[in-house]
């Protein structure tokens, strides 16, 4: 079977600062795939290259097979990537359904007249909007907050908020930036529960987590990122092991 | 090649001395805006009304107190640097952390504010400025230049100069550069933030006071609603140059005055007032932030 | 009561009313684009000319029915709407208020500059088709159709691109695309009051719709409470009101004007209905108190 997600010698350069170098790496379906590595490795921005929020100095990018290098962010959602965003970037002045309730604009079609007009169609689609809102606000336990706005939950709520918006658009492949950053103990011990269902689901997971207990506990696959470029990759155990990835770690923390 | 010479040349040069009068003259303006959107990011529509105050300082003041025209300069800057000062405290100063659009509409309600207050004290209609420089014409060569012009050429650069000067070697102009750069890292760092945005206050009302006496007096006609329009231009000026860039307002208000008084003599004259506009919307399409502004950084 | 009559049969408060709901429909139109999407538009005053020389040059020289001049007026607003918002759009904030405001000032002075629009003389001799009738059913209509957009996928787009562009554009939102549609929208709305008001007041000057109008409709929606339909109502209603209940100010009446916005905006920087949700707000009231309480309230 083709990896769901190829990535190519993919590099992109910020006015002089190569963010990320030269990498290559495969998601296949069904995982739970981890990008790990120090502050300012890279991660996000190979988060952002794949959401085609940035667009790839060098390299392509493939989905199913499928060259998406450069497309806009809003048409890879649709052809079923969706993800997270490690500082938190909610519709904070709405309510959470309507958060979620716009998570599933690409997998909806109507537009301007459908609103006027609506149509039984547009009812039709419109309740089914709102029965997949409450679906995924339900996997991340939200679904009894849906009329309170965004902005007034709380800092773990608000993360989970992002995943279920994420959920709603049906995606094969998920992107979770950080989704532990600022939980407690007990939070991340649901979180991780929580995100082995959304893979039960049959969605592949693509991590960005600092949190190693949490990673080891629930990759089947590591990459190890270091000054942009890939420096091991393999499954926990043979990533844990590897020299190279604890020199990187070790020499950061002695700085 | 000889008609290029002797007719085309010529009216270039003179057009180009008359077009950087006007131009300095929104630069001085410009620059107030262009300080103040660089620390708080407001467009601070009330600071055409500061010009206009300042003009009519000066006006009162050489005609009323007989005083000289650099002294009236003076006044008027003594007079519009507290009032611009109270404007922010009162008006933005509360507002700060707040919406976009509520210092706009804030700001909006003092221009409106003031226009009416200077209505209802001076009339409606345009006064006279008193002629308080011989009109005395230089001819050089095929181009002639007044008086008046080499004065407001002068003041406005010794003006600028003093600006550069304060913004780079001064303790307040550093603070103001590092506020600009990077609010919250200088509150962090102990710039007091609140001094810092009255300071800007005052320099940016020092200088468009100082361009209200000098366009009174080229122009010899003000009025109530003459910040309005000037206002506008200058602000165009500055986001022309590439808003919160000193230089970029400088360069702005002297590229928009040539290009205004350059479209005027190529017959656009009932365009004028559209001339700054087109050129604003022609720039932003192609350079989004201006000419020296700096490329906006979209980082996720 | 007597004073209820004599109001509504004062041609001179119809005319007034009338004219409130006019600019109704522009700041409808307005609080689309900057109040629910989020995008300035410091110009919306020029989307009004538009609709009005549109319409009224229409209706004068050509005969077209009233209605059909109206639509007219609204479609040409919207086109030109377009025009300006497609190379825009990559603008944001204050860019793109200021090249809207610009935009205006460039509509007004081709409008002084145009033959057939009688330039700065203005163009008289407009056929007066606006009544109270018409303007009210319109507002209604627009009302209506606007809470449906706002309650929509469509509406909820919107909002998310104000909210947060990027967050938007990675939940599917073809964010450019929207703002346009947004400002057609809106444009529209512009248009169509422009052609009311040409038709209210049968003479129309290029001068009536410079800045100084465009900064009054952001007033109108800002005050009010952006993004709010009742908002923009009520802040339209009193803005529009204010002078006429300002008269006995005589003078100072502006003076007032201005400090009232800077108040305003000290205290209600959200707008009077700013962050209210009515619906929200009703429904509560509603489930707390028995139905029976409620006659009672008044
Ligand atoms: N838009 C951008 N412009 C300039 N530099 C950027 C941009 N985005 C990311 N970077 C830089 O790229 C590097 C990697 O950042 P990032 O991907 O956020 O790291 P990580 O997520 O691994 O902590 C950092 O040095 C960061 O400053
Ligand atoms: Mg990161």
């Amino acid at each position: 079977m083709p990896p769901l997600l190829k990535m190519e010698n993919i590099s992109i350069v910020f006015g002089g600062l190569t963010a990320v170098e030269s990498i290559s790496f495969e998601v296949e379906k069904g995982r739970i795939v981890s990008l790990i590595g120090p502050n300012g490795a890279g991660k996000s921005t190979v988060f952002n290259i794949i959401s085609g929020i940035y667009s790839p100095t060098s390299g392509s990018v493939y989905f199913l097979e499928k060259d998406i290098t450069g497309d806009r962010a809003y048409k890879i959602t649709g052809y079923g990537i969706a993800r997270t965003f490690q500082n938190i970037r909610l519709f904070k002045n709405l309510t959470v359904a309507d958060n979620v309730r716009i998570g599933c604009h690409s997998r909806s079609r109507a537009g301007f007249m459908g609103a006027v007009l609506r149509a039984g169609r547009v009812k039709g689609e419109e309740r089914g909007i709102t029965d997949r809102a409450k679906e995924s606000l339900a996997v991340v336990g939200l679904a009894d907050k849906s009329e309170d706005l965004a902005k007034n939950l709380s800092y773990g709520d608000q993360r989970k908020l992002e995943i279920a918006r994420a959920l709603a658009s049906s995606p094969e492949l998920l992107l979770l930036d950080e989704p532990a950053a600022g939980m407690n103990a007990g939070e991340k011990q649901g979180l991780m529960e929580m995100i082995k269902a959304i893979s039960h689901m049959g969605v592949t997971i693509l991590l960005v987590e600092h949190d190693m207990k949490f990673v080891m506990g629930i990759s089947d696959h590591i990459i190890v990122l270091d000054y942009g470029q890939i420096i091991a990759s393999g499954t926990p155990e043979e990533v844990q092991n590897d020299p190279v990835v604890i020199e990187a770690y070790l020499g950061k923390e002695a700085d | 090649m000889f008609t290029f010479l002797s007719e085309v040349l010529p009216t270039f040069l003179q057009q180009l001395i008359n077009g950087l009068t006007l131009g300095t003259t929104y630069a001085l303006i410009a620059l107030g805006y262009t300080m103040v959107y660089g620390i708080i990011q407001l467009i601070n529509f009330a600071h055409g009304e500061v010009y206009m105050i300042g003009a009519f300082v000066g006006l009162i003041m050489v005609s009323v107190y007989e005083v000289n025209f650099f002294m009236a300069m003076l006044v008027a800057m003594a007079v519009c640097v507290p009032l611009a000062m109270l404007i922010e405290r009162i008006a933005y100063r509360p507002l700060r952390s707040s919406t976009r659009l509520a210092p706009l509409i804030s700001a909006l309600g003092v221009s409106i504010f003031l226009q009416t207050l200077m209505t209802l004290i001076a009339g409606p209609n345009p006064k006279g400025f008193p002629q308080v420089i011989e009109d005395t014409i230089y001819i050089v060569g095929p181009v002639q230049f007044s008086l008046v012009q080499v004065i407001i050429l002068v003041l406005a650069g010794l003006l600028m100069v003093l600006l550069h000067y304060i913004v780079k070697y001064t303790k307040m102009g550093k603070a103001m550069r590092a506020t600009s750069e990077d609010y919250e890292t200088a509150n962090l760092m102990g710039i007091n933030v609140n001094r810092i945005i009255s300071f800007t206050f005052a320099m940016g009302a020092a200088l468009a006071s100082a361009g209200g006496v000098l366009v009174g007096m080229y122009f010899n006609s003000i009025h109530p609603l003459m910040g309005v329009s000037v206002g506008l231009k200058s602000f165009c000026a500055a986001v022309l140059g590439g808003i919160g860039s000193i230089p970029g307002a400088m360069l702005g208000g002297i590229f928009l005055g040539v290009a205004e008084v350059t479209g005027v003599s190529v017959g656009l004259g009932s365009y004028r007032d559209a001339i700054a506009f087109g050129l604003l919307i022609l720039v932003l399409l192609f350079k989004p932030t201006g000419l020296l502004g700096k490329p906006i950084q979209r980082k996720v | 009561m007597q004073a209820i009559i004599d109001i509504t049969t004062n041609p001179y408060y119809i005319q007034v009313i009338t004219m409130m709901g006019v600019y109704l429909i522009a700041a409808l139109g307005l609080n689309l684009i900057t109040g629910v999407t989020g995008q300035f538009s410091f110009g919306h005053a020029a989307y009004m000319s538009i609709g009005a020389y549109t319409s009224a040059l229409l209706t004068k020289n050509l005969d077209l029915p009233f209605l059909l001049s109206l639509l007219a007026g609204g479609l040409m607003a919207a086109l030109f709407g377009v025009i300006l918002a497609v190379p825009s759009m990559r603008l944001t904030g204050d860019y793109l208020g200021i090249t809207t405001l610009g935009f205006g000032e460039i509509v007004r002075v081709v409008f002084i500059n145009m033959e057939i629009t009688g330039g700065a003389r203005g163009l008289a001799g407009i056929p007066r088709s606006t009544d109270l009738t018409v303007v009210f059913i319109l507002v209604v209509l627009f009302i209506w159709a606007l809470y449906r957009i706002n309650n929509s996928r469509f509406g909820r787009a919107l909002a998310a691109i104000r909210e947060d562009e990027i967050a938007a554009e990675s939940m599917g939102i073809n964010v450019f695309l929207y703002k346009v549609e947004s400002f057609a929208i809106g444009t529209f709305l512009a248009g169509i009051s422009g052609g009311l008001y040409a038709h209210l007041l049968q003479y129309i000057n290029p001068a009536d719709f410079g800045f100084a109008k465009s900064f009054e409709l952001l007033n109108f929606v800002v005050i009010g409470g952006l993004g709010s339909i009742p908002g923009t109502v009520l802040g339209t209603t009193v803005l529009s009101l204010a002078p006429e209940f300002l008269r006995f100010v005589k003078e100072y009446r502006m003076l007032i004007y201005g400090g009232l916005m800077v108040l305003m905006m000290i205290f209600r920087p959200h707008g009077i209905l700013g962050g209210v949700d009515l619906g929200r707000l009703l429904r509560k009231v509603l489930r707390k108190k028995p139905p029976a309480a409620l006659s009672g309230g008044n």
